[in-house]
């Protein structure tokens, strides 16, 4: 199971996620890398683009190991800026939950203690679609988030 | 006898619009003015006054046989761009680039635009707009 189908699987079971992204027609406007298209529309729209930036694998004296470090962008693009940034505030008590060195929380109810390999936040930015009309504003998160290959 | 153009370039307007091709309406709104929570401007828009109802021509954009639409496709979202053309049967030196233009067509579809560009002819007759229209 890839990292990316993983944060999908979780995101899906965060229920405050899942009311931030969900639109009228019911989409969980969560998108794997690039924005589909149509679903960003004026006035009103919302949506999560998740992007893979950058992996490092962690090796040993025997080669590479199955631990990678992987740092996702998170974008949030709303025509509502505030909305945006509550949503990326979501995002980071979400990602508080994430774990991808365990299976234990792919199992429900989700097991306590938290997570053991954590999420680390590296970054918070804003930027803007100015193509469009009305703009977009977009929230990006950069995350570094360990991820067990083998799992 | 006189031989300028004048005369002929007063009733222009009034042929081309006999024609019947300059079948659509178009609005012109703007922002209105207000901030959000945190001082983001508004998404709002608001009709001007004296600019609503004006009869256009919305023609597209192209040059030669090149179809004028494109498309950017990026990692992250692939972007269309829709140029047009809008041709204003008036004078309208009011209307600005900060406004955008809310144009009916003929079967009642409404899209609103934002304006990139705008000029009036030299003989204080008519105005076109240059607008687009982007997706992602």
């Amino acid at each position: 199971m890839t990292a990316e189908a993983k944060l999908y699987y979780l995101a899906k079971l965060n229920t405050q996620l899942v009311s931030d992204l969900t639109n009228t027609a019911g989409v969980f406007q969560y998108f794997d890398t690039q924005l589909a298209k149509g679903y960003i529309q004026p006035p009103l729209g919302y949506v999560l683009r998740v992007q893979r930036i950058s992996t490092q694998w962690d090796s040993n004296m025997g080669g590479t190991t199955p631990l990678t470090r992987i740092r996702f962008q998170f974008d949030v693009l709303d025509y509502d800026v505030q909305n945006g940034r509550s949503t990326v505030k979501d995002i980071i008590a979400w990602l508080n939950t994430v774990d991808l060195c365990s299976l234990n929380q792919f199992e429900l109810p989700t097991p306590t203690p938290g997570p053991q390999s954590p999420c680390f936040i590296l970054n918070q930015r804003q930027t803007i679609k100015s193509q469009l009309e009305p703009l977009v504003y977009v929230q990006s998160l950069d995350a570094r988030i360990a991820n067990r290959e083998d799992q | 006898m006189y031989q300028g153009l004048q005369p002929a370039l007063q009733g222009v307007v009034g042929q081309v619009l006999a024609t019947g091709i300059a079948s659509a309406i178009c609005n012109i709104q703007m922002q209105d003015g207000t901030f959000g929570p945190s001082g983001a401007p508004s998404q709002n828009y608001v009709p001007v006054a004296g600019l609503q109802g004006l009869i256009v021509m919305n023609a597209p954009k192209s040059v030669g046989d090149r179809v004028g639409a494109s498309k950017e496709k990026a990692v992250e979202q692939q972007t269309s761009f829709d140029p047009r053309h809008v041709w204003l049967a008036g004078f309208y030196p009011e209307i600005v680039t900060q406004y955008q233009a809310v144009v009916t067509d003929p079967l009642g579809n409404t899209i609103t635009f934002d304006i990139l560009g705008v000029e009036a002819d030299s003989q204080a007759l008519t105005t076109r707009m240059e607008v687009r229209l982007v997706g992602i």
